[in-house]
């Protein structure tokens, strides 16, 4: 039987070396370079003919884009409108990797967690500065919540610490799980329909069909949830309590 | 088509015709899918936070020489941090409910 997880596997296809450091354009680099076009394209070409009573492909970009801004003012409210770009920059990215990755014969960049946690943890250090800057010395009020009596507080201020430092490590893990997962189920069962032959090798081809649509809705809900989540997070800095 | 188009434009009665069918749709929508992916969310908070607690221990551990002690401790402070989170996503899901 075919490896399942053979379908993550890294291969030079440029091979670059920079001082000791391998930089190599990758099969991952050449998908994020596709996912990257082909969302800019959707938008560029959506937005090329503007008119009042949007077409198609207008009323898609149109679609995303107020998706987002009502996520925005649903959860962060009306300051939240000018991280507007950074948040729809990485839902779109995120939603076009993981697409692009439902392709026959294409790799799914956000199965590597190396992927989604570097995304992740730029928004996280962007985050952390926004709070930074914006409320200054009081930001550290973050770590101790209300109402604690003075004798926990220090336990509580480790506690609230680990618990700030896991958040892109959470939404990393959440996308690259959900992603690793179904694609090691796609290919496990793609790999009974072969060796099962033509006539029992039909219920797991339907079953493989209908798991194919839920990993659409997977790609399109996992990408949601790291807009929504990166939302949360950006709230929690700017309104600290 | 487009003078039909025009046409539902100056239709008065068309503004009182989207809002009984969004009025329809609200009643329709099931739970936001957030409220309703707290499970999974549960999971990967549990898992993350222990081995956000490992790992601060880890650095801390290389840079005071203490091999495996504050690793162990700060997994523990990973694992109580993962059950306050919890606390807090489910207190935070009540007070949803009850609004």
């Amino acid at each position: 039987m075919a490896d399942p997880l053979h379908q993550f596997e890294i291969k030079p296809l440029i091979p670059l070396n920079l001082g000791g450091i391998d930089v190599s354009f990758t099969n991952a680099s050449l998908w994020m370079v596709i996912s990257f076009a082909v969302m800019v394209l959707f938008l560029l070409i959506g937005v090329r003919k503007t008119s009042l009573i949007p077409g198609k492909m207008q009323s898609m970009a149109e679609l995303s884009y107020e998706f987002i801004g009502g996520l925005i003012k649903e959860n962060i409210g009306n300051e939240g409108r000018k991280y507007f770009p950074i948040i729809f920059s990485i839902f779109i990215f995120v939603l076009g990797c993981n697409l692009m990755g439902l392709l026959p014969y294409s790799f799914t960049v956000t199965s590597h967690i190396i992927v989604t946690f570097a995304i992740a943890f730029l928004f996280f250090i962007g985050i952390t500065l926004i709070g930074l800057f914006k409320h200054g010395f009081k930001f550290f009020g973050l770590f101790l919540p209300d109402g604690v009596p003075l004798f926990v507080a220090p336990l509580m201020i480790i506690i609230e610490i680990v618990s700030y430092f896991s958040r892109p490590v959470s939404l990393a893990i959440r996308l690259t799980a959900n992603m690793l997962a179904g694609h090691i189920i796609l290919k496990v069962l793609a790999g009974f329909v072969i060796s099962l032959g033509f006539v029992f090798g039909l219920v797991p081809l339907a079953l493989l069909i209908v798991l194919t649509g839920f990993e659409f809705f997977v790609a399109f809900m996992q990408a949601y949830i790291f807009a929504i989540l990166a939302c949360v997070y950006l709230n929690d800095v700017l309104h600290l309590h | 088509m487009l003078r039909k188009k025009n046409q539902l434009g100056t239709d008065l009665s068309l503004k009182e015709r989207i809002e009984t069918a969004e009025s329809k749709l609200e009643k329709n929508q099931p739970d936001t899918p957030t409220n309703k992916l707290h499970g999974g969310r549960v999971v990967t908070e549990l898992a993350s936070h222990c081995f956000t607690g490992g790992m601060i221990g880890w650095l801390l551990d290389i840079v005071f020489g203490t091999k495996p002690i504050i690793f162990i401790i700060g997994f523990f402070f990973g694992v109580a941090a993962s059950i306050r989170t919890i606390y807090n996503l489910a207190q935070k899901q009540l007070n949803d409910e009850f609004e």
